[in-house]
């Protein structure tokens, strides 16, 4: 009886149990796996610790959109290996661990792990290389070298990958609309020839022979189109070339449809790319209720003109 | 217990005595129809409008209550999962709040019952809903009924715990294993039951979805889930009262089919670059509509119960056990048809309260459950058997303030006063070396609970 007793009192008392949580606050989220507090186990790259270790990864391609959903790492750790963890070096508070799969049929002795990744949409306001390092655990516990390789994500408002590729050439100007809820809203732009630019017509110049013109802006996206959560809800002009000096366009925003909420704040800010990253400059925030939804019927809240 | 009455007839008339008619139950006395004395009347010459009153709401009995929780877990997160589901489980609720009212006459009753809650927002819902025929034991007129049969909503009458109200219950909530074999107990169908000496016995053919599965108070399949109950209700002694039973349940479940689709295309990121490639664009003809599939389910459980009456007050001791195939309908939802295997749940409890005088209540509830008695874990390539039990242990300790009386003679208060802790050891987290662990979800609830 009082053995029986001290069993129940350890079980309650022993274990607090792992955390749960769906990870949504981290830069990283694996599918399948659990998340664990606090740093990466093991020893640093190529110190030679031994044991259970990462053979091989695979990325598709090291460039993270923003709220970039289901990317693959993929791997092989050595025979040791019962399980795999991972996290961003500079960027969360604690690390994946998932369990090693199949013994790979090319690679005898090896088992492949894979981790499905969803990126947290905030991650992308510290856009830019991070490193991340992958070590794989033995049966006792013991995790091996740690091994490492980068991830880019990009910014949240679009730079024609400069962040990732300093090769590349950033836009010359964005204006970006953000909101807070799940509806649909439309960022509206008119230009000097009248023209109104908006998702159902993302160009400011119309294609001349399928040809745009570098000087046209371009929405990059109908965010929340038909209410389909896309949770990005935002949207861009982008300029890649400069318009003529003088050209203004006035900027709108339009609820198109409240998608059965109640409205939605949002903001407006113009970005320009002086030395390669945004700046935010000319801004502009409202509220929506959804008694502003007009399905498309008017350009919506006039917000300001921008002149370039 | 004595019924509580003069709600209804306070609301009507301020001044009519309401002659008590004493109703006991070994189970739960919100369900069970025994007989009643017919309405008494006054004999006087010229009936007054108090008499004619008396004489419509004499056969009606009210009762209400509510319970008010403030619950607080491990596991809570501010955050939504994926499809809109609120994570936060630290909160204010309320856990139900009920009005009933029944009518016996001497061989016709009904009861209507209606439920608020908070649960999943605020919801008000019919609870109890049933009427039927009753033969009275001759020899016991205000015990429980020979034979009767009810139709309607009622209690799903399996077991002890499912059927067991919750306005009588010590602890919070069913464990773990009950709300998975019947997420609500209600359901609707037909009840035949009765009561020989401290036998107890009872058939019932119901639909197979009670509240709170996704088909509640609907039916998606013709085929009846029988219920089978077969118990005793003895006094061995004056102080100690045994009671138990035996249950069966075997129904038939649902697997939905497909409705027919459209074409669609379907872009596969295959390269990750966040741009549309012609090799990344797939085309799905039309898919032609699914037929839907049934699969057997079946369950079966023992009960016992308790209760010595000392002089600190009622000690009550009951332990439960229910096996089952595909029953699971509200935590790890069997579905055979989508596995392609059957699934066995086990579950069980032994629980202790101890009522201290009539102010007090100290309690231990051990629950297990096992949602898949053949689980496996898939390690290195490999798959090994695995554990996806779950395991509560409660203790419970809470005041109460007398003034309403429960079974029998034993006073479950006119307001209750609770506190739980559910320490739970589960297997729904991974450790570090990837293999089931136990999820960080300990919770605890304070309830007041107070009759109206």
């Amino acid at each position: 009886m009082k053995r029986a007793l001290a069993l129940v009192v350890l079980a309650m008392a022993c274990d607090r149990g792992l955390p749960r949580t769906l990870g949504l606050d981290e830069p990283i989220r694996v599918h399948l796996a659990q998340f664990i507090p606090g740093d990466l186990p093991g020893a640093p790259p190529d110190a030679g610790s031994g044991g259970a270790s990462v053979t091989a990864f695979v990325i598709a391609d090291p460039i993270v959109l923003p709220g970039q959903a289901n990317k693959s790492i993929n791997g092989r750790a050595n025979k040791d290996a019962v399980s795999v963890g991972l996290r961003f070096t500079d960027l969360g508070s604690g690390w994946w661990v998932l369990p090693v799969g199949t013994e790979d049929a090319q690679f005898p002795g090896e088992f492949t792990w894979q981790a499905v990744s969803d990126f947290n949409p905030l991650s992308a306001h510290a856009p830019g290389n991070h490193p991340v390092r992958v070590v794989a655990i033995d049966a006792n516990g013991k995790a091996g070298d740690e091994v490492e390789f980068t991830l880019c994500l990009e910014p949240w408002i679009p730079d024609f990958g400069a962040t990732c590729n300093p090769a590349k050439t950033p836009p010359a100007l964005v204006i970006s609309l953000s909101w807070d809820s799940p509806v649909d809203v439309d960022l509206g732009v008119i230009g000097p020839d009248g023209k109104l630019t908006n998702a159902k017509s993302p160009t400011t110049i119309a294609p001349d022979a399928g040809v745009l013109d570098p000087t046209s802006g371009v929405i990059d996206r109908d965010s929340l189109g038909t209410c389909v959560e896309d949770s990005l809800r935002q949207e861009d002009l982008v300029f890649k070339q400069a318009p003529p000096t003088g050209t203004v366009f006035d900027v709108y925003a339009n609820l198109f449809d409240a998608c059965g909420q109640r409205g939605a704040a949002y903001v407006a800010t113009v970005y320009t790319f002086p030395n390669g990253a945004p700046v935010a400059g000319q801004s502009a925030k409202g509220i929506f209720t959804s008694y502003d939804a007009n399905g498309g019927a008017g350009f919506g809240t006039y917000l300001f003109s921008y002149t370039f | 217990m004595n019924v509580t009455r003069a709600r209804l007839i306070g609301l009507v008339l301020a001044a009519v005595s309401w002659p008590n008619a004493a109703r006991a139950s070994d189970v739960d006395d919100d369900l069970v129809v025994e007989s009643k004395p017919a309405a008494t009347t006054k004999a006087t010459a010229t009936p007054t409008k108090t008499d004619w009153l008396e004489s419509v709401l004499s056969p009606l009995s009210v009762v209400a209550f509510m319970q008010t929780d403030m619950h607080g877990s491990a596991a809570s997160e501010d955050e939504i999962q994926q499809g809109g589901a609120l994570l936060n489980e630290d909160r204010f609720a309320l856990k139900t709040a009920r009005v009933r009212v029944d009518a016996s006459w001497t061989y016709v009753h009904g009861q209507l019952e209606v439920e608020a809650n908070t649960t999943k927002g605020p919801t008000i819902r019919p609870y109890h809903v049933f009427g039927g025929f009753h033969v009275p034991n001759p020899k016991d007129p205000n015990g429980p009924a020979l034979a009767a049969a009810s139709l309607g909503l009622f209690d799903t009458p399996f077991g002890y715990e499912g059927p067991e109200s919750p306005r009588l219950r010590w602890f919070m909530d069913r464990t773990t294993a009950s709300k998975a074999f019947f997420p609500g107990v209600p359901d609707l169908g037909l009840w035949v039951y009765g009561a020989l000496g401290p036998f107890r016995w009872s058939f019932a053919a119901m639909n197979g979805e009670p509240l709170d599965t996704t088909y509640q108070g609907i039916a998606p399949v013709s085929a009846k889930q029988v219920v089978m109950h077969f118990g005793f209700d003895a006094h061995a002694r004056d102080d100690l009262e045994i009671s138990g039973g035996i249950s069966s349940l075997r129904g038939r479940g649902f697997h939905p089919g497909a409705t027919s689709g459209k074409n669609v295309i379907t872009w596969n990121d295959i390269n990750e670059d966040g741009a549309i490639q012609p090799a990344e664009l797939v085309g799905q003809s039309a898919t032609a509509s699914a037929p839907s599939q049934l699969f057997d389910r079946w369950s079966i459980g023992a009960d016992i119960q308790a209760r010595l009456k000392t002089k600190l007050g009622m000690s009550t001791l009951s332990a439960e056990m229910t096996i089952g195939q595909n029953m699971d309908r509200g935590v790890y939802i069997a579905d055979p048809v989508f596995l392609g295997l059957d699934t066995r749940e086990l579950g069980a409890y032994a629980a202790l309260t101890q009522e201290i005088t009539k102010w007090a209540v100290l309690g231990f509830r051990f629950d297990y459950y096992d949602p898949n008695l053949d689980a496996f874990d898939k390690r290195a390539g490999t798959l090994i058997p695995s554990q996806q039990s779950i395991m509560t242990f409660s203790p419970l300790v809470g005041f109460v303030f007398p003034g309403v009386l429960g079974h029998g003679d034993r006073a479950y208060g006119k307001a209750r006063l609770l506190f739980q802790y559910d320490f739970i050891r589960d297997h729904l987290a991974r450790s570090t070396l990837g293999i089931p662990a136990d999820l960080g979800n300990d919770a605890w609830t304070v309830r007041l609970q107070v009759e109206l």
